[in-house]
């Protein structure tokens, strides 16, 4: 009987089934997350060796020089000081009271921004089944498409794509962890 | 992306690359369709395939979700997964789309549904109280039958004589692939004890 099963299992009919590839943003692309949506915070540089002998004045000037950051950083584009993700209640995929002020303002800074484009991707997190997920994800991605659409975004502007379970936020099992992964994500392009 | 891979030659060829997501695909009895579950339209929506490639046909017009397809054995009948009622649950509609009826009414989260090769039986996954559990159904009487005592059950699917169902768990923290009878007394962990166990599905004899 036991050979039976492994001989039948080593001859599994394969469709083979790679989901969620049908968008153009790679699976090992991981959006930077950034609630605040504002630019990262440099890290104080290291204290550079002076050469030569220099005054007090000198390294404390040299200590505090700003890290240039490239102003097409992705992170930087967006309604400043914005939230890029929206999260949801379980199972649920209603946008919470509290996130309509961020849509609004994506919308009117898509509405300024004509020719940006955005990709909201949707995600759950990891309890219940993975295509059962992947189309909730979608569903929570285009729940905040159609929002922005309603605020005037166009269709052309905004792609809603789902990565389902497979790509949580925070890999804990307690359910705050598991808030932070039923999420939409909000990235430009 | 949704290939068929011809298992024999190794060989694979692309059935659909749509925007959005395009999964959940299942053959038809006679081999000639693939049933998939895609969202170029915005939600996920049932589609039918020609296995030689082909624009899709959609199956399913719902503002809902509908994935997970499966066709009876006689390939006249889909059984899929909808919201369309508020909350996941098991449908059956013609295989070439039309009124779907619901199939399951116990919980208020039922999916990935297989039908055995003798058309008697039902297996899903029904969430209860927290926990993801194999289930059975017998369609004559519709009596299910719990079958395991595990939380995290997934992707059942039927031996081709119908007497057994292999899934996938977790047992002690692991994946674990098991099979069980359809009376959930007699069970056997299958694979290895390391790695990443998803989606078993049961081969057809070889002819």
């Amino acid at each position: 009987m036991k050979h039976t099963i492994f001989s039948s299992l080593a001859t599994l009919s394969v469709a083979a089934l790679l989901t969620a590839c049908g968008s153009s943003v790679k699976l090992d692309e991981v959006p930077v997350e950034n609630r605040t949506g504002s630019v990262v915070t440099p890290q104080p540089m290291p204290m550079p060796i002076p050469m030569p002998m220099p005054t007090t004045s000198d390294v404390l000037s040299k200590a505090v020089a700003p890290v240039e950051i490239a102003a097409t950083s992705i992170a930087a584009v967006g309604p400043m000081g914005v939230t890029k993700v929206i999260y949801f209640d379980y199972d649920s995929f209603t946008i919470k009271p509290e996130f309509q002020g961020a849509v609004e303002a994506h919308a009117k800074y898509m509405a300024v921004n004509k020719t940006i484009k955005l990709s909201v991707e949707g995600h759950t997190d990891e309890r219940g089944g993975r295509e059962y997920n992947l189309a909730l994800g979608q569903k929570r991605a285009e729940a905040v498409r159609r929002a922005l659409g309603l605020l005037g975004v166009t269709d052309a502007q905004v792609e809603a794509v789902s990565f389902g379970k497979e790509k949580p936020a925070n890999s804990g099992m307690d359910e705050a962890a598991l808030a932070k992964n039923r999420r939409a994500e909000l990235s430009y392009r | 992306m949704i290939y068929a891979h011809d298992v024999a030659s190794g060989k694979r060829r692309l059935l659909a690359n749509f925007r959005g997501s395009n999964s959940a695909p299942a053959w038809s009895p006679d081999g000639r369709q693939i049933v998939a579950t895609l969202s170029r339209d915005g939600g996920s929506q049932l589609y039918a395939m020609d296995a030689n490639g082909g624009e899709p046909r959609r199956l399913t017009q719902s503002q809902s979700i509908d994935t997970e397809p499966t066709f009876a054995p006689d390939g006249r009948s889909i059984y899929f997964v909808s919201d369309r009622g508020g909350a996941p649950q098991i449908y059956r509609m013609p295989a070439s789309g039309g009124n779907a009826e619901r199939v399951t009414f116990s919980g208020n989260y039922n999916i990935s549904p297989a039908i055995s090769p003798d058309g008697k039986y039902l297996a899903y996954v029904s969430r209860i109280s927290g926990a993801f559990k194999l289930q059975v159904m017998e369609l004559g009487t519709n009596t299910v039958t719990q079958l395991t005592d595990t939380s995290a059950d997934e992707s059942p699917s039927f031996s081709p004589n119908s007497r057994l169902i292999v899934y996938a768990t977790q047992q002690q923290g692991r994946d674990a692939l098991m099979t069980t009878t359809l009376d959930g007394k007699i069970k056997a962990r299958l694979a290895g004890a390391s790695g990443d166990i998803r989606e078993p599905d049961w081969g057809p004899y070889s002819r």
